[in-house]
C-alpha cells in the first residue's frame, strides 16, 4: 500500500499574523473576520484563550474581558499566496504536495521515491518539520497511509510527528480522533457531541443511512471516509513554470551591443515556446549578476501584451542604456510572465481613429523604459477645496480619453503653478500700487476678493484670502494671502 | 431692530449645526443682535431651548425652519404670527410622517398652502433661485402664496462661486420682483467650533475627514459674525440689510404666545370640568373613606379642588382619571406613582392608592400656585398590557390630538469617542478598545486612553480628546419615551410638528419631556411595570385555587410573619426591595410596619447614602444614638425619621417651617436642588436657609449640614409619595410570597422577563421554600407555568415559555394539539404541532419528552430523525426502518446541564448539587453554612455569580451574589481585589471567594481577598447572571 504524510500548520492565518506583528508574540491574539467591532473571532493563542477569549466570540465582547487584546485580519488573499510559500517549500520534500483547499494549512505529500534520499521516513519527516520551523511555522506530521486519516491524525496531535507501520495501526489510531479534527461543519459535529458521538470510533459506529437521513452527504461522506468505504487519492498542485533561460559570462562584459545581442539570442527560444503555447509577453523580467556580485533586477511591462520580438529587444536597448553595467555583466537571466492573448477580433471593423492608439502605446512605453516608471502621468480630479488638491497625477495613460463639454460661452482659464509662489512682502496698498510681477507689469489696478479657503486642521491647517488682481497692463493673476505665514502668494494666472 | 439674524441652525439640525441653541443665543445677545431666528432643518427641535434662554437673555427669537423640498432644494420659512407656527409646524409633519424617520421632503404645493402667516427665505447654496436650472414656475406660485412675504436671500460665506450664484439670484430676484435680504448660514457661534462642524458632516456622511473632501465647507465662514463684520459684508448693498431688520421686525411669533388647552372631557349636559371633577372625587371619597368623611380629608380635598379650579386643570384631572376607569373596566391593573400620590383628589378619584392625609404627605410637592405648571402624573401600568392604555388614548382622541414624547438621544462618552474617531481615521478596533474603558457616567478621560494603550501626547489622541469632548452632550437623534403622552384641545401637529418613530404606526413629537414641561404643557406618562402584572396573575391564581378575591388595597395588613420574612432579606422577586442593596439594607432595618417599608424602599437610593443619612437613621432605630431635633418646631416634620430627613417633602417642610419658605418656594426649592449641578441656582438658597434658620434659633452647624444634606439629597432622593405607592405594590407581593409561595413563584415566572433575578433564581428560590417545581412535559404543561394540585398542595408545572427556540404560536400549537389528544410518539408529536426542527431539538434537551422517550439523548436522535425526514417517508413507514442507535445515558450533571442549556433553569437540581461531594472534599462550605459562621470568620467558598453590580455610589466597589443549592453568599469585592482578578471577575459563572466574613446581625457578607477558579471536574452550567453597572 502506498504511503502519504500529512503536515498540518495548525491555526495557520494566526501564525500568519504573528509572524506579520513579532511584537504581539507575548500578548494575547485574536484573528478576527474583519476590522469591525462586531466582528467575530476566528482563532486566539494561547493567551488569550486564558484570559476567556475563545473563537466565535465577538470582537467588542473580548474586548471586555481584555482590553490589551491585540487583533488584527489576515485576508484570504494573502494566506493562499503564503500557502502557496508553503507548498513550494514542502517541493523541497517531495515533487508531489497537495494543497488542502478546504482547510488552509493542511498539507498531503506523497512519500513514494524518497527512500533512497532519506535514511528514514522519520529522518524525512523530522527535516520537513525543521524547515518550517525554520520558516517561523509550527507543524504536526502524521506519515500514514490513508489520505482522511493522516490528516485527522496531524490535526490531533498537540506536537511533532507519528509514523504509522501499518493501516491498521493508522486506523485504530484514527478511531481515537475527536471529531473536533476531521472537518465536521460546527453545527453537526455540536449535535453529535450531544447524542455522546465524540469520537471518529463512536462516529463509525452508528447506522450511516440513519446519519444520511439527519446529518446529510456531507456527514454521511465523512462516515464513509472514516471507516475506510471512501478512498481519495493525493491530487497534487503543479506550480506554474514560468519560461527563463540564463547565461553565464567566462569575462564580465561591459559593452551594452554585446549584452544586448545575448539577451537576443536568450529571448529568441522564449518566445518560440510562447508562440507554441499561444501566449504573449506580460512582463519581462531581466536579472544581471554584476561581477562584485551585485544584481541588478529590471521589469519591463508593455503597455500592450506582446510576442513582437524587435518591440521587446527595442525596449531591453533602452534599459540597458539607462543602466551602469560596471564592473561588468557576470550572468543574465530571463523570466518571462505570459498570458492568453486579448481577442481583437471585435475591433476588426470599428472605425479607426485618427490618431494611433498602438503607436500612442507603443511611444509611452519607449518613455517609460527610458525615464523610468512614474515617468509618464496623467492627471486626475480630485475632491478638494484647496487649488493643488484638486488634482492629483496617476502614473499610466488615461483609461479613457477624455471628452469635454464644447463651453457655451466665452472662458476664463486659471492656469496654476505647480506650487504656489512666494510674492515680495509689499503691503496692496501701498502708495505707489502693488507691483506684483515687477515695474514692467505695472501695478495692481484692482482686486476682487477676498474668497476665503480654510481647513486641513486635523494635520497641517491652511487659510487663505484668495483674490483675483488686475494689473496695468490687463494681465489678470490669482493670489492669495497666506493668513498662517502672514504673506501673499501667487497661485497662478487667469487667461 | 437694529440687527438681525435670519438663518442659524444649531445642533438640533442633526449632524449638521455645530452649536447648542442656547450658545447661538447667548453668543448673538453678546454681540449685540436684537433678534435671532432659529431655523433648524426640517424641524423645531431646538426653539424650546432657545426659547427659554431667549427669554432670561431679552433676546428676540424667531423661529422657523429650513424646509427640505421634493426637487433637492430648500427654503427657510419664518413664522411672523400664531398662525404661520401652526402652518409651519403642520407642514414639517407633512414632510416628515410621509418620509422613514430622520428625513422629511415637501412639494413647492404644500409650501403654498401653508404660506399664511409666514415668511418665505428663498436662497443659499441648495436654493433653486440660485441654481442653474430655471425656476419661473415655482418662482410664479411662491409669488402668489407669499406676497410680499417672499424675499430672496442673498447669503455670502466668502466664496468664489457665490459671487456666480448671487448675480443669478438678483438677475431673477428683479425678474420676479422679490425684495433681497442678506444673511449668512449660521451653522456655530464660534469659528472655533467649525472643527466640530466638519465632524458631524464627516459622520452624517458615513466618511472620514481626510476623504470627505467637498462634502466640508471650504471655510470657517458659517460662525456667528458681529453686527459689524456682517454690515461689512455687505457694505455694497444696503437696502438688503434694511430687508433683513424688516423681516425680523415683521415676526411677532413668540413661543410664549402658544396657548394650550387640554383636550376637554365629554361631560355630563351643562356641567363644567370643575363640578364634574367635585362630583367624582367626592363621590370617590364616600367610597374611601364612607359616608361620612373625615373633615381633615374635606378640608384638603376642598384645597385642592379650589386650586386646581384656579389654574383650570380640572380636564387633566378627568383624563387620568377615564384612564384609570378604562383600566378597571379592561381588569388591567394601574397605579398612580410619583407626586401624585400627595393628592387627596388623586387618591378619591382611584388614580393613586396611598391616603395622602393619613400619611402626612405634602400636596405642594404635586401642584402649586407659585410653580404656575401643570400637574404630573405618571400612571404605572401592567408592563404587558399597557400598549391597550396606549392604544385607547389614540382613539379617544385620535391621533392628530394625541402624541408620544420624544427621548433626546445625545452623544454620550462612549458614542462621542466612537464617532468622532472614525470620523478622524482612527481604526474601529482601536476605537472600542478605549469605549469599552469609559465607563457609563464619567465624562471622557484622558487616562482611558493610556489605559487603552494609546499614546495620549500623539496630534491625533489631542485631537480625539478635544473633539469627542465637545461633541459631548449633542443631541443625535429622538427616540420615543417610555410612555410620555402630549393631548391638545386643538391637533398637536400645530403645537409641534410630529414624526414617526422607529416603532411601526407610532408617531412621536418633535419635543421631549423637558422641553414640555419648560412650555407648561400637559403630558400624561404610561408607565409599564412588570410587578402589577406580576400581582395580577397571582390574585388571579389566589382565585383560581385559593378562592381568595384580592386586590393591593385588600391584602391583609401588617402581617407579622410577612414583615418577619421581609426582615430575613428574603425578598427575591420582591418588587423594589429585592435588589442586592436592599436585601442588605433589609435586616438592618427589620421592617416591622408598612410605613418601615416605605423608609426601606427610600433608603437605599443614592441621594440618602450620598448625603449621609442612612448610618444616621440606623443608628437612632436601634437605639444606638438619641433622637434629637435642632430645634423643637422641626420635631413634627422630621419625627417620623427619627430626625433625619430622609424624603424630597422633608426638606421641603424643613425649609417651610425652618426658614418660612412658602410651599411654592419650598417646591421651587426642590426643583432647584435636583438641577443644582446644572443650573447653581441652589446657592440663592443657601444664604436665605442658614440666614432664617439662625434666627429661628437653630445652631449655624446644624443649618450648615441641612444645606449640604441637600445638596447631597440632589436629584436622587425619592419623594415620600413616591415610596408609599411602592410599597404598597412591595408589600402586596411579599404577603403572597409568604403565605402562597406556590402562587408567587408561578405568577412571577409568568410575568417575566421583569425584576432582577433570573428564571433560574427564582426557581431555585421556590424550591427553597417548599415548593416543587415540575419540568416543562409535552403532555402536561401549558404555555404558561401552571399550578398542579397533589395531596392539597401546590406544585408548579414549568410552562413552555422558557424553552429555548419555542415562540408563541408553537406553544399554542402544542397546547391545542394536546387537548385534542396525548402525545403517542416524538414523531405524532411532530407531525401534529408542525414545529420547527430547533423547537422539536430543545424540547428533547429540555426533557419535555420524558413520557415519550425516557433517555433525553434518544429523543433528540429521535426529534432530529423525524423533523428531518420528509413527510411522504414517515407515511410510508420508512422513518421506523432504520436499526436503533444506542447513547449513552446522561449524568446527573449532565442532565442539569441540558435542562439549563435548554431552558436557562433546572425544575430537577441545582447545578451544584451533583458536585457538593466534590466541594465538600475541597473544603468549601455551602451557603447555608456560611450564613452560621460568626464575624471575622475566614471564608472560602464556591458558588454561581447571579448577580454583579458596580453603583455609582459605592466608589468603586463592586457586590456580586453567589448562589448554590443552599441558599446566597453576598460577596463585596474592593475596586484593588477586582483590579488584580478583573477577568474571573467580570467573566467566571463559576466562582471561587476568599475573605473575611462581615455579620452585623442577620446581615452576612463576604469581603472578597481573593477570586479564584474552583477546581472541579466539570464546569457547572449556570442561569445567567444579571450584571448592572
Amino acid at each position: 500500500m502506498d504511503r502519504m504524510a500529512c503536515v498540518e500548520l495548525p491555526t495557520l492565518p494566526l501564525q500568519l499574523l504573528l509572524r506579520a506583528h513579532p511584537e504581539w508574540r507575548d500578548e494575547p491574539v485574536a484573528l478576527i473576520e474583519r476590522e469591525a467591532p462586531h466582528a467575530a473571532i476566528l482563532c486566539v493563542n494561547e493567551e488569550a484563550r486564558r484570559l476567556g477569549i475563545a473563537p466565535g466570540m465577538r470582537y467588542s465582547v473580548a474586548l471586555g474581558l481584555c482590553a490589551k487584546l491585540c487583533a488584527g485580519v489576515f485576508e484570504n488573499s494573502a494566506v493562499a499566496t503564503e500557502v502557496e510559500g508553503i507548498a513550494e517549500l514542502l517541493r523541497r520534500f517531495s515533487p508531489r504536495v497537495e494543497a488542502s483547499t478546504e482547510h488552509r494549512g493542511t498539507f498531503w505529500l506523497d512519500t513514494r521515491g524518497l527512500t533512497p534520499l532519506y535514511p528514514s521516513l522519520a529522518d524525512w519527516a523530522r527535516a520537513i518539520e525543521a524547515d518550517l520551523c525554520a520558516a517561523g511555522f509550527a507543524a504536526t506530521i502524521a506519515v500514514g497511509f490513508r489520505r482522511f486519516a493522516s490528516a485527522a491524525i496531524a490535526r490531533a496531535l498537540a506536537r511533532g510527528i507519528v509514523l504509522f507501520e501499518c493501516a491498521e495501526e493508522e486506523h485504530a489510531a484514527l478511531l481515537r480522533v475527536p471529531l473536533v479534527h476531521i472537518g465536521l461543519e460546527p453545527a453537526a459535529r455540536a449535535e453529535l457531541e450531544k447524542l455522546g458521538v465524540e469520537r471518529v470510533g463512536d462516529l463509525v459506529l452508528l447506522h450511516a443511512g440513519s446519519l444520511l437521513r439527519r446529518f446529510g452527504p456531507k456527514v454521511h461522506a465523512l462516515h464513509r471516509r472514516a471507516s475506510g468505504d471512501l478512498q481519495e487519492p493525493l491530487t497534487p498542485q503543479h506550480p506554474v513554470i514560468r519560461p527563463r533561460a540564463s547565461i553565464g559570462l567566462e569575462f564580465p562584459e561591459t559593452d551594452r551591443v554585446r549584452l544586448l545581442a545575448l539577451c537576443q539570442e536568450l529571448l529568441a527560444p522564449l518566445l518560440t515556446r510562447l508562440e507554441e503555447r499561444g501566449e504573449v509577453v506580460l512582463t519581462l523580467a531581466f536579472h544581471l549578476t554584476l561581477d562584485d556580485a551585485r544584481t541588478v533586477e529590471e521589469h519591463i511591462s508593455p503597455a500592450v501584451p506582446t510576442r513582437d520580438r524587435a518591440w521587446l529587444v527595442r525596449l531591453l536597448e533602452l534599459r540597458l542604456e539607462s543602466l551602469s553595467l560596471k564592473p561588468g555583466v557576470a550572468r543574465v537571466e530571463i523570466v518571462l510572465e505570459a498570458a492568453a492573448p486579448r481577442v481583437a477580433e471585435t475591433t476588426l471593423f470599428a472605425e479607426r481613429p485618427r490618431r494611433d492608439p498602438a503607436a500612442a502605446a507603443k511611444a509611452i512605453d519607449a518613455l517609460t523604459v527610458l525615464l523610468g516608471p512614474g515617468s509618464v502621468v496623467h492627471a486626475r480630479l480630485q475632491d478638494a477645496h484647496l487649488p493643488e488638491a484638486r488634482f492629483a497625477w496617476s502614473p499610466g495613460t488615461l483609461p479613457h480619453r477624455p471628452a469635454p463639454h464644447a463651453p457655451t460661452s466665452p472662458m476664463l482659464v486659471r492656469r496654476i503653478f505647480h506650487a504656489p509662489h512666494a510674492l515680495a512682502p509689499l503691503a496692496p496698498h501701498a502708495s505707489d500700487g502693488w507691483l506684483l510681477r515687477g515695474v514692467t507689469h505695472g501695478c495692481v489696478q484692482r482686486l476682487i476678493g477676498p474668497h476665503s479657503l480654510s481647513g486641513g486642521w486635523w494635520r497641517s491647517e491652511v487659510e487663505r484670502d484668495y483674490h483675483f488682481a488686475e494689473l496695468k497692463n490687463g494681465e489678470l493673476y490669482w493670489i492669495f494671502y497666506d493668513k498662517r505665514r502672514r504673506r501673499w502668494f501667487l497661485q497662478g494666472s487667469v487667461s | 431692530m437694529s440687527a438681525a439674524l435670519l438663518w442659524c441652525k444649531s445642533n438640533f439640525s442633526f449632524l449638521e449645526g455645530a452649536s447648542h441653541p442656547d450658545e447661538l443665543c447667548e453668543e448673538a445677545a453678546r454681540l449685540g443682535y436684537d433678534a435671532l431666528a432659529l431655523t433648524d432643518r426640517d424641524g423645531v427641535y431646538g426653539v424650546v431651548r432657545a426659547h427659554v434662554k431667549a427669554r432670561d437673555l431679552g433676546l428676540k427669537l424667531i423661529v422657523g425652519a429650513q424646509v427640505s423640498v421634493d426637487d433637492g432644494s430648500s427654503i427657510v420659512l419664518l413664522a411672523q404670527d400664531r398662525a404661520g407656527y401652526a402652518n409651519l409646524c403642520q407642514l414639517l409633519s407633512t414632510g416628515r410622517l410621509r418620509s422613514v424617520k430622520g428625513a422629511s421632503v415637501v412639494s413647492w404645493s404644500e409650501v403654498c398652502e401653508r404660506a399664511s402667516g409666514l415668511i418665505a427665505l428663498w436662497g443659499g447654496e441648495e436654493s433653486r433661485l440660485s441654481r442653474a436650472e430655471e425656476c419661473d414656475e415655482i418662482a410664479g406660485s411662491l409669488r402668489a402664496a407669499f406676497g410680499d412675504r417672499l424675499y430672496a436671500l442673498a447669503a455670502r460665506h466668502r466664496r468664489a462661486e457665490e459671487v456666480r450664484h448671487e448675480a443669478r439670484l438678483r438677475e431673477r430676484a428683479r425678474r420676479f420682483s422679490l425684495p433681497v435680504a442678506a444673511a449668512t448660514e449660521v451653522l456655530y457661534h464660534r469659528q472655533d467650533r467649525r472643527r466640530v462642524q466638519d465632524l458631524v458632516t464627516c459622520i452624517r456622511r458615513g466618511t472620514t475627514i481626510s476623504q470627505a473632501g467637498r462634502f466640508l465647507k471650504p471655510n470657517a465662514e458659517h460662525h456667528l459674525k458681529s453686527p459689524h463684520a456682517f454690515a461689512e459684508l455687505f457694505h455694497d448693498d444696503l437696502v438688503a440689510q434694511a430687508h433683513t431688520r424688516d423681516i425680523a421686525a415683521r415676526c411677532t411669533f413668540s413661543m410664549s404666545d402658544l396657548s394650550y388647552r387640554y383636550p376637554g372631557e365629554r361631560l355630563p349636559d351643562g356641567t363644567s370640568a370643575a363640578q364634574w371633577l367635585r362630583q367624582l372625587t367626592f363621590e370617590g371619597a364616600r367610597a374611601r373613606y364612607g359616608a361620612r368623611i373625615p373633615a381633615p380629608v374635606v378640608a384638603q380635598v376642598e384645597r385642592e379642588l379650589t386650586l386646581i379650579d384656579e389654574l383650570d386643570y380640572g380636564g387633566y384631572f378627568l383624563t387620568i382619571h377615564d384612564l384609570v376607569l378604562f383600566c378597571e373596566r379592561e381588569k388591567i391593573l394601574c397605579q398612580g406613582r410619583g407626586s401624585a400620590a400627595n393628592s387627596a383628589v388623586c387618591y378619591c378619584l382611584r388614580i393613586t392608592a396611598v391616603d395622602p392625609v393619613r400619611m402626612d404627605l405634602l400636596f405642594e410637592r404635586f401642584l402649586s400656585k407659585e410653580r404656575a405648571e401643570p400637574p404630573d402624573i405618571d400612571l404605572d401600568i401592567e408592563h404587558e398590557r399597557r400598549e391597550e392604555v396606549i392604544q385607547y388614548m389614540y382613539a379617544k382622541y385620535g391621533r392628530a390630538h394625541a402624541a408620544m414624547v420624544a427621548n433626546l438621544v445625545c452623544y454620550r462618552a462612549r458614542s462621542a469617542v466612537r464617532d468622532v474617531g472614525k470620523a478622524l481615521g482612527w481604526k474601529e478596533s482601536q476605537l472600542l478598545r478605549v469605549a469599552e474603558l469609559l465607563s457609563h457616567w464619567d465624562g471622557i478621560e484622558e487616562g482611558v486612553f493610556t489605559q487603552a494603550g494609546i499614546d495620549t501626547s500623539t496630534h491625533a489622541c489631542r485631537l480625539l480628546l478635544e473633539l469627542a469632548s465637545e461633541i459631548e452632550g449633542f443631541p443625535r437623534h429622538l427616540s420615543i419615551h417610555p410612555g410620555g403622552f402630549l393631548l391638545g384641545h386643538e391637533p398637536v401637529s400645530t403645537l409641534v410638528p410630529i414624526e414617526n418613530a422607529t416603532m411601526p404606526d407610532r408617531t412621536v413629537i418633535q419635543w421631549d419631556k423637558d422641553d414640555v414641561e419648560a412650555l407648561g404643557l400637559f403630558k400624561v406618562d404610561l408607565l409599564g411595570l412588570g410587578a402589577l402584572t406580576h400581582l395580577h396573575r397571582a390574585f388571579d391564581l389566589l382565585r383560581e385555587h385559593h378562592g381568595l378575591e384580592l386586590t393591593i388595597a385588600t391584602v391583609p395588613p401588617d402581617d407579622r410573619a410577612t414583615f418577619e420574612q421581609i426582615s430575613r432579606a428574603d425578598t427575591v422577586g420582591v418588587f423594589q426591595i429585592e435588589s442586592r442593596a436592599q436585601m442588605s439594607m433589609l435586616p438592618q432595618l427589620g421592617p416591622k410596619t408598612y410605613y418601615d417599608l416605605v423608609i426601606e424602599i427610600s433608603i437605599v437610593r443614592p441621594g440618602p447614602i450620598t448625603g449621609g443619612m442612612v448610618h444616621p437613621f440606623l443608628r437612632r432605630r436601634n437605639g444606638e444614638e438619641t433622637v434629637e431635633y435642632p430645634h423643637e418646631c422641626l420635631r413634627p416634620v422630621l419625627e417620623k425619621t427619627l430626625g433625619v430627613p430622609l424624603f424630597q417633602e422633608q426638606v421641603m417642610k424643613l425649609a417651610v417651617v425652618a426658614a418660612d419658605y412658602t410651599p411654592g418656594e419650598a417646591d421651587a426649592l426642590r426643583r432647584d436642588m435636583a438641577a443644582w449641578k446644572k443650573t447653581g441656582r441652589i446657592a440663592q438658597h443657601r444664604e436665605r436657609l442658614i440666614t432664617r434658620m439662625q434666627k429661628k434659633g437653630i445652631a449655624i452647624e446644624f443649618a450648615e449640614r441641612v444645606f449640604q444634606q441637600i445638596l447631597g439629597f440632589g436629584e436622587y432622593g425619592f419623594p415620600e409619595s413616591h415610596a408609599a405607592s411602592f410599597a404598597l405594590i412591595s408589600y402586596a407581593g411579599a404577603w403572597i410570597k409568604c403565605h402562597h409561595p406556590a402562587v408567587f413563584a408561578c405568577s412571577l415566572l409568568n410575568a417575566q422577563p421583569m425584576g432582577f433575578y433570573s428564571v433560574a433564581t427564582i426557581v431555585e428560590d421556590a424550591k427553597r421554600h417548599g415548593v416543587e417545581v415540575r419540568p416543562a412535559d409535552v403532555q402536561r404543561s401549558r404555555w404558561d407555568c401552571s399550578l398542579e394540585k397533589k395531596d392539597d398542595v401546590l406544585a408548579v408545572r414549568m410552562g413552555l415559555r422558557f424553552v429555548r427556540n419555542l415562540g408563541y404560536g408553537a406553544g399554542r400549537a402544542i397546547e391545542i394539539a394536546v387537548d385534542e389528544a396525548p402525545f403517542t410518539s416524538i414523531e405524532d408529536f411532530h407531525r401534529r404541532t408542525k414545529i420547527s426542527e430547533n423547537a422539536l431539538k430543545s424540547l428533547a434537551e429540555a426533557g419535555a419528552f420524558e413520557q415519550l422517550e425516557r433517555e433525553r439523548r434518544s429523543a433528540l436522535w429521535s426529534a432530529v430523525g423525524a423533523s428531518r425526514t420528509e413527510a411522504h417517508e414517515m407515511f410510508a413507514g420508512e422513518a421506523h426502518a432504520e436499526p436503533p442507535a444506542r447513547f449513552a445515558p446522561l449524568s446527573e450533571f449532565d442532565t442539569i446541564r441540558w435542562d439549563y442549556a435548554a431552558t436557562n433553569y433546572s425544575a430537577r437540581s441545582h447545578p451544584l448539587a451533583p458536585l457538593r461531594a466534590e466541594l465538600d472534599a475541597l473544603g468549601l462550605p455551602d451557603a447555608r453554612r456560611v450564613s452560621k459562621m460568626r464575624d471575622g470568620a475566614r471564608v472560602d467558598y464556591a458558588g454561581l455569580v447571579i448577580c454583579r453590580q458596580r453603583p455609582g455610589t459605592a466608589a468603586g466597589v463592586t457586590f456580586m451574589t453567589l448562589e448554590d443549592e443552599t441558599g446566597f453568599v453576598n460577596v463585596i469585592v474592593k475596586p484593588v481585589v477586582f483590579e488584580a482578578h478583573a477577568v474571573l471577575g467580570k467573566t467566571r459563572a463559576f466562582l471561587g471567594v476568599s475573605g473575611r466574613l462581615q455579620v452585623k446581625g442577620s446581615s452576612v457578607q463576604l469581603l472578597a481577598k481573593k477570586l479564584w477558579v474552583p477546581e472541579v471536574d466539570s464546569e457547572p452550567q449556570s442561569g445567567g447572571s444579571r450584571d448592572f453597572h
